[in-house]
């Protein structure tokens, strides 16, 4: 009977050992490791020298996967180094510290708006819409939880008046006010 | 005695398995500590209880004080508090970047630019300091 008994628990200690190694490896969270902050920080450099091409966010990748926003930013960051849009790397990298640091998710429709236009630039459609859906979700938390600066008036304009335009049909944009979305402070 | 046996073995699973659900749910190896490693310049960059910190402000578009003097030989810890954005800071020349700190030791002597990393508007391109690093 005992024996039976201390088999029944070391089978349960190895199911449960087995389930909670499954959910560990997948869902660990990110938030303050400094391994990742670490490799941003590594980054910065080689993106301002404009130096960066897909292979050097491998680690970064790597370092994130498991993680929903994580993961998506770093995908992003990639998408933009293959189109070679350097300054937008490194918004991209100052999100990604930012969340993995505090875990804090920032809301930047005008920075997603500005990745919108990039994207269809260079004919990257889906990237493009997924941004441009992404922004109109984002758009009323944003206003409701943006500071409320001497430029939020102009800012709420901008990206008001971008997505009637867009939802008109015009989806053009001048690389002046692709740069003005992408500054827009956020929520 | 064998029934002894039996509720020690019983015991002993109980408290691994207890050890198991800690372990998996407490220890996570993202969190770990960073050694102090040299970056390709070769300065010495990581953490260290020794280093002298620095403080400035980073916003739209200056940093606060704009001028850093150290003595050569010193290990800083440059602490950037980003007020609007995280700006960050590179120091190209000793090749040396981070988004809220920038931890080395200053053995070369010399004015070295920094700068903001991570485009931040109009006036993103002045938004430049000098380090001292002196003899």
């Amino acid at each position: 009977m005992k024996r039976k008994l201390i088999f029944a628990l070391a089978f349960l200690f190895v199911v449960i050992f087995l389930v909670l190694f499954s959910f560990n490896s997948k869902h660990k969270s990110i938030v303050g490791s400094k391994e990742i902050l670490n490799e941003i920080d590594g980054l910065l450099l080689p993106v301002y020298h404009q130096n960066v091409a897909e292979s050097s966010f491998s680690k970064l990748q790597k370092l994130t996967e498991g993680d929903a926003y994580a993961s998506g930013e770093v995908s992003e960051i990639i998408a933009l180094a293959n189109e070679k849009e350097y300054s937008h790397i490194g918004h991209g990298l100052g999100f990604l510290h930012e969340y993995v640091q505090t875990g804090k998710i920032s809301i930047c429709p005008g920075h997603l708006l500005s990745h919108y236009y990039i994207f269809l630039k260079h004919g990257e459609n889906n990237l493009a819409i997924e941004n441009l859906e992404s922004a109109k979700e984002n758009f009323d938390i944003w206003k409701s939880g943006v500071k409320k600066d001497s430029d939020y008036g102009i800012n709420l304009n901008l990206i008001d008046s971008s997505l009637k335009r867009i939802e008109a049909g015009n989806s053009t944009a001048s690389e002046d006010e692709i740069d003005a979305f992408a500054e827009i402070l956020c929520a | 005695m064998k029934n002894k046996k039996g509720q020690i073995a019983i015991i002993a699973v109980v408290a691994i398995l207890l050890i198991a659900v800690g372990f998996f749910f407490f220890w996570n190896p993202g969190n770990t500590s960073a050694k102090a490693v040299s970056n390709d310049n070769g300065n010495v960059v990581g953490n260290s209880e020794n280093a002298r910190i620095i403080n400035i402000d980073a916003e739209k578009f200056q940093y606060s004080p704009s001028m850093i003097k150290v003595k050569k030989g010193e290990h800083v810890k440059i602490a950037i508090n980003n007020v609007d954005f995280n700006h960050g800071m590179v120091i190209p020349e000793l090749g040396l970047s981070g988004i809220d700190s920038i931890e080395f030791t200053a053995d070369k002597a010399g004015t070295f630019d920094f700068r903001c990393p991570t485009p931040c508007g109009s006036g993103h391109r002045e938004m430049t300091g000098t380090l001292v690093v002196e003899e």
